[in-house]
């Protein structure tokens, strides 16, 4: 058991940075995912706690323990990879195995561990197996096997899930999610998929590529809620929740937001800090904060107009997306009855109470006085 | 193949396909019989003449014997000889007399031996055979040719145990052709089975098949016991009339002996003769053998349309004729240049083929398994005085095996140490080591080996002089078996570890990385990746690699024949290369046939046990 902390590490090949500045705190025990898109690193970050990357500059620790020149296999970490990496020679019970014959621990003891890692993950009847042989779901189990036979003190996986199909994906979600749970193990967990850290993650570190990130890839840390709730910047705000949150540029002047589709222009919350002189703000609405016009509506809410450019009916709801200026919204409505046509003029509701407010300059989110 | 068998057919389909097994079995005794009874009445009568030319020879040579020993001059031998035909000879008998003195030719009617002028004269440049065959002849004389018109027999003439010279003589063929060899009774015969296989057929259409096996059978039989018989009766005709032949030549030799008062009678045994002569009839011997091929041949081609494989086969082309189109001229390529040869050299070792002996029938050179006994019954190790015997066959299997594995097993590590050193990430200039160690490979290896049987030329050799250069002792390469053996095996190596070097690569780029990074996660040091992941994914590409490398490495003929030749004394010579001596050195052709069919089934075995075992370990895989 072990917390893990980067601080201010960075990994550069040759004259490309991929990480910089990154300073993270994982505290012991805890599921910490981290989720950004294609190329910001998050993969790379993980092999450096696995040892599998050198750190080009920082330091990196695994309990009190400055990591940075030890072998992978010092680490005592153990590592779930996206293409599970079974060694397909050999049976399941030789893959889970292999771990600990290397370390030369004794027989009884490896056997013992295998068949309690076996009944954990409904092993049994495939460790005579080859892997070749078993379905994606069974492979995923035999690497997580191999992962906690080891008992390592950090746990790693590199998007495991990512080769699974959506409804082995859920289940292999909730059962990760209940392992480590169990084991208490502190683990990493890389993901470009921003369900999977939602449901999984006790926090989440959003990690953005250093050319849209500037100065770190962090973005922000938090537990799924914060994020979703109040994210930092555009790019949280963006990447986490499906569908994306909306986002307009509007114009801020005279306390007031004026957007070209909207009846009348509002006047920004009390709760933001409003800036001092005439600006573009960036207000954001999530898809559940945006409800067609003419139903129940909100406490607070502003009115657009815009033309239905599709409509994704969902079964138990209705997305509708409206274009609105250059921008879209989208709209969610539950029930079958208020399926509009496409192309249609729309108007639509927001909720005021529920708007994100960022600074169009720098994509950060305004203060807010709680 | 048509699931149909035999018993599952339609009545009127059963019908049809017995009349065909029939018409078949019929035509394929007929087309045997009339081959094989004209080629039995050619030979009892080839045999007989020849025994007769031997008798005559023999005879007249006794004569000569004794007329020499008793002083007569040319002329009163040459009186004696013409005296002697003209008491037992016939009409038409060439022959000659050739003695070792002065080289001469003391008298002869053949035609060619004319044009020289009177004789006695000398042997001419171009007659020089004529004068080797003095020593070549056996002492009870043997035939010395057979052509259409004449058989020929030669006899030396000895007296007091050393050879005079010797007599040849040449005999026309007087056994005219064998009427009547398709007798009624034969015909009745066939008449009689084929009925009563045709009745049993339609009786019971679903048995057709096995009927038409049976008549089939009972007609190669009858077809065979008709031949017999008839070859049986010439075969003692020619006895007959061979034995005459020698009576009445003797007693005309003694006769003319006794009138020139000559010392006769012990040199003219004629027993052993007539014994000789008996076995004339060796004759059908041979025959039979081929009648029993025909008949073989005759039942399969009858199990073959009997039980529908003719059908099936005219249904395949008919269902799938553009595949068969398109197949067509590789199967006709396969067929001249694989089945054939291979179907033609197997049956090459069950004869006693040579040079000597290839255009007679393949009757008479039928050994069956006699030479596959000689080879596998090979246990004399000992050869002439002390010396090791080197040319037995279980010491070159020793060393074909050795040679082998040795090999491979150099091949293999080489292949895979280059191959590892090649798949370091970053080396830099991959592609050009990589061209350079493929070239061993790329050059002609009868170029590279005897590149290497240069360099390890005991006097100018790159590798003794180098040797010398470093101050130390030229080694006799080829002298000895091991430094003899090692000259093949490095030659091999450099030949071999390419193809293994490439095979392993393109192995070792396949590997998935992340295995490696798993390993080192799990605490796996260098030496136990390699161990434990890289040799077992390794193992499904290595494995073939390595059947075929050991097949080609068994039938390595060039490097053996070009770098060490076998030397010394045939030590390190293996399988094929002795094969190959045998069949162009010796010209023992039908040993050679077997000698290969040995090295076949070797290798059959090997690779179906390898095939077996490789093939579990890819489903150990799955």
């Amino acid at each position: 058991m072990a917390g893990i902390a980067f601080d201010t590490v960075s990994k550069r090949y040759g004259d490309v940075a991929v990480i910089a500045n990154l300073s993270l705190d994982i505290k012991d025990g805890e599921f910490m995912v981290l989720v950004g898109p294609s190329g910001c690193g998050k993969s790379t970050a993980l092999r450096m706690i696995a040892g599998l990357e050198t750190i080009s500059d920082g330091k990196l620790r695994i309990g009190d323990k400055v990591v940075n020149d030890l072998k992978p296999k010092d680490r005592d970490v153990a590592m779930v990879f996206q293409s599970y990496a079974l060694y397909p020679h050999m049976t399941v019970r030789q893959n889970v195995a292999f771990g600990l014959e290397v370390r030369k621990m004794p027989k009884a003891e490896i056997d013992k561990r295998v068949n309690e890692a076996s009944a954990l993950l409904g092993l049994d009847p495939y460790l005579d197996r080859k892997p070749k042989a078993l379905s994606g779901g069974q492979r995923q189990r035999v690497a997580l096997g191999r992962a906690i036979v080891r008992d390592p003190s950090v746990f790693l996986f590199d998007e495991p899930l990512s080769n699974l199909d959506a409804k082995l994906r859920t289940g292999m979600r909730a059962e990760i999610s209940r392992l480590q749970k169990r084991l208490g193990t502190t683990a990493v967990y890389v993901t470009h998929d921003q369900t999977e850290a939602m449901t999984m993650g006790h926090r989440i570190a959003v990690l953005a590529p250093l050319a849209e990130a500037g100065e770190s890839n962090l973005m922000q840390v938090g537990t799924p809620l914060e994020l979703y709730d109040s994210p930092k910047n555009v790019f949280v705000a963006r990447f986490i929740g499906a569908p994306s949150m909306a986002i307009l540029e509007a114009d801020y002047e005279g306390k007031k937001l004026g957007h070209p589709s909207l009846s009348a222009s509002f006047a920004l919350p009390k709760k933001w800090q409003a800036p001092h002189a005439a600006t573009k703000l960036l207000i954001g609405f999530r898809p559940e904060d945006v409800k067609v016009a003419g139903g129940e509506g909100f406490t607070n809410s502003a009115d657009f107009s815009g033309e239905v450019e599709m409509v994704e009916t969902l079964g138990h709801e209705v997305l509708i997306h409206v274009k609105v200026g250059d921008k879209i919204l989208i709209a969610k409505s539950f029930g079958h009855a208020s399926v509009p046509e496409l192309g249609a003029a729309i108007k639509l509701v927001a909720n005021l109470d529920k708007m994100h407010v960022f600074d169009a300059a720098t994509s950060q989110r305004l203060s807010e006085t709680s | 193949m048509s699931g149909d068998g035999v018993i599952s057919v339609k009545p009127t389909n059963g019908l049809v396909a017995t009349i065909a097994t029939l018409l078949t079995a019929l035509v394929v005794v007929l087309l045997g019989v009339s081959i094989f009874a004209g080629q039995a009445a050619t030979q009892a009568d080839a045999k007989a003449r020849q025994a007769s030319a031997l008798y005559q020879a023999q005879a007249l040579a006794a004569l000569a014997g004794a007329g020499r020993s008793a002083g007569g001059d040319d002329a009163a031998v040459t009186a004696a000889l013409s005296q002697a035909l003209i008491g037992g000879g016939r009409q038409g008998d060439l022959y000659r007399m050739v003695e070792r003195t002065d080289k001469r030719m003391v008298t002869s009617n053949f035609p060619e031996d004319q044009n020289g002028g009177g004789f006695p004269r000398r042997l001419s440049v171009g007659e020089k055979p004529l004068f080797d065959a003095i020593l070549a002849l056996p002492d009870a004389g043997a035939p010395t040719g057979l052509t259409q018109d004449f058989a020929r027999a030669g006899a030396p003439i000895i007296v007091d145990g050393s050879r005079l010279g010797y007599i040849e003589v040449a005999r026309q063929s007087d056994v005219g052709p064998v009427a009547n060899w398709l007798s009624p009774l034969f015909l009745g015969l066939i008449a009689g089975a084929t009925g009563l296989a045709f009745g049993l057929a339609v009786w019971r259409h679903s048995l057709r098949g096995w009927a038409g096996m049976g008549l089939a059978c009972a007609i190669a039989g009858l077809g065979w016991g008709s031949i017999d018989s008839q070859t049986s009766l010439l075969a003692i005709e020619a006895v007959k009339q061979v034995t005459n032949q020698a009576t009445l030549m003797s007693d005309a030799a003694v006769a003319t002996g006794q009138a020139l008062n000559w010392r006769l009678g012990a040199t003219l045994g004629l027993p052993q003769n007539v014994g000789e002569t008996v076995s004339g009839g060796s004759a059908a011997g041979g025959l039979r053998n081929s009648i029993y091929a025909i008949g073989a041949l005759g039942a399969l081609l009858a199990a073959y349309v009997g039980f529908g494989g003719a059908r099936a086969t005219g249904r395949a082309f008919k269902e799938n004729p553009t595949a068969y189109f398109y197949v067509g001229p590789a199967l006709l390529g396969m067929l001249a240049l694989a089945f054939f040869p291979f179907f033609y050299g197997f049956m090459l070792s069950f004869t006693d083929t040579t040079l000597l002996n290839q255009g007679t029938s393949w009757g008479d050179r039928w050994v069956g398994f006699a030479n596959y006994i000689t080879i596998l019954n090979d246990f004399k190790f000992g050869g002439e005085g002390s010396a090791f015997n080197y040319q037995n066959f279980y010491w070159t299997l020793g060393v074909t095996i050795l040679w082998t594995v040795t090999n491979v097993a150099l091949g293999v590590s080489i292949g895979l140490a280059m191959a590892l050193l090649l798949n370091i990430k970053g080396l830099k200039g991959v592609a050009i080591y990589r061209t350079l160690l493929i070239l061993p490979w790329a050059i002609p290896n009868y170029i590279t080996a005897l590149t290497w049987k240069g360099m390890f030329h005991p006097q100018f050799g790159a590798i003794n002089q180098g040797i010398q250069a470093f101050g130390g002792q030229p080694v006799q390469w080829f002298d000895s078996f091991g430094p003899s053996f090692i000259t093949g095996l490095a030659t091999n190596a450099w030949l071999s570890f390419p193809f293994m070097m490439v095979v392993a690569l393109g192995a070792l780029q396949a590997v998935d990385e992340d295995m490696y990074e798993a390993a080192r996660i799990d605490g796996a040091s260098p030496w136990q990746q390699f161990w434990h992941i890289t040799l077992p994914s390794l193992r499904p590409a290595l494995l073939p690699a390595v059947i075929v490398s050991v097949v080609w490495t068994f039938n390595m003929f060039n490097v053996i024949y070009l770098v060490s030749a076998g030397q010394p004394s045939g030590s390190t010579e293996i399988l094929v290369t002795r094969a190959y001596k045998i069949a162009f050195e010796e010209y023992r052709y039908g040993y050679a046939a077997a000698y290969s069919v040995v090295i076949f089934m070797i290798l059959l075995v090997y690779g179906v046990f390898q095939i077996k075992a490789s093939a579990a370990t890819e489903a150990n895989n799955k």
